[in-house]
């Protein structure tokens, strides 16, 4: 599959390369993915003062992905669902693994 | 040297120093520690409230942390060891009595920023930011010490 065009997929449908990568490999990728932009994002928010919104703007982003293409271009199937709803909660692991791991200072 | 150092009092009308007074039990040491869940909720205050976007500060308040603070900036590299021998210690570091050392352990008085200044180095500005900060984060500092 063309690699742009992946990014228009979910990696639990067709997206998934079996030549370079298996359907979980390109899923735990995507969902690292997710994590690691969320957390640069709340790292700019946190140490560098950037508005929160652009956090929330990534995470519409995302939403707007899902709906317009990985959703569509499957069916609108409930594994692709499933995927979906992982890629918005990984967005969120990004900014709360980052916020816990702040708060766990001890004098 | 035993000399005793007056009472820094401070000049402002609003603080009401008995108050302070009454706030001597107070430590950062025995503040609830947070959990997973109550960061993951300050995480989600955060988001939707996001910072404060004007502060006045609540000088009664302000002043009781910033003692706390530099109390535990005293304590910190005596774990165990009482007040009066934290005190008698960091007496002679500072060329200041005892008395007033003990004092700043009470929070009945406040220190002055040289003192600060001069504890602070003698632990470096990594170890003084994490014992200053402690376990809150500046949003939870701001909402302490403001209205």
């Amino acid at each position: 599959m063309n690699e742009v065009a992946a990014f228009f997929h979910s990696s639990l449908s067709c997206a998934g390369s079996d030549v370079i990568a298996s359907r979980l490999q390109g899923f735990v990728a995507d969902t690292v993915a997710h994590i690691g932009i969320a957390g640069i994002l709340t790292s700019l928010v946190i140490f560098r003062d950037w508005p929160i919104r652009l956090f929330w703007a990534g995470f519409l982003a995302i939403i707007a992905k899902e709906l317009a293409f990985d959703l569509p271009n499957a069916g609108w199937t409930g594994l692709v669902m499933f995927d979906s709803a992982w890629d918005l909660a990984s967005w969120f692991l990004g900014f709360f693994a980052q916020w816990v791991l702040l708060t766990g200072r001890r004098v | 040297m035993t000399r005793s150092l007056p009472k820094i009092r401070s000049n402002a009308s609003c603080v009401n120093h008995s108050a302070v007074a009454d706030e001597t039990s107070f430590s950062i040491v025995h503040t609830p520690r947070s959990g997973i869940a109550r960061a993951i909720w300050s995480g989600f205050r955060f988001l939707l409230r996001g910072r404060e976007k004007s502060f006045v500060a609540n000088r009664v308040q302000a002043e009781i942390f910033a003692r706390e603070r530099f109390r535990a900036l005293l304590r910190a590299p005596f774990p165990g060891v009482s007040d009066r021998e934290v005190a008698e210690i960091w007496a002679g570091k500072l060329n200041v009595s005892d008395r007033t050392v003990q004092n700043w352990l009470a929070m009945t008085t406040s220190a002055s920023i040289t003192d600060m200044t001069i504890v602070g180095a003698t632990h470096g500005i990594w170890q003084t930011a994490a014992i200053f900060v402690g376990d809150d984060k500046r949003d939870e500092v701001m909402a302490r010490i403001g209205r």
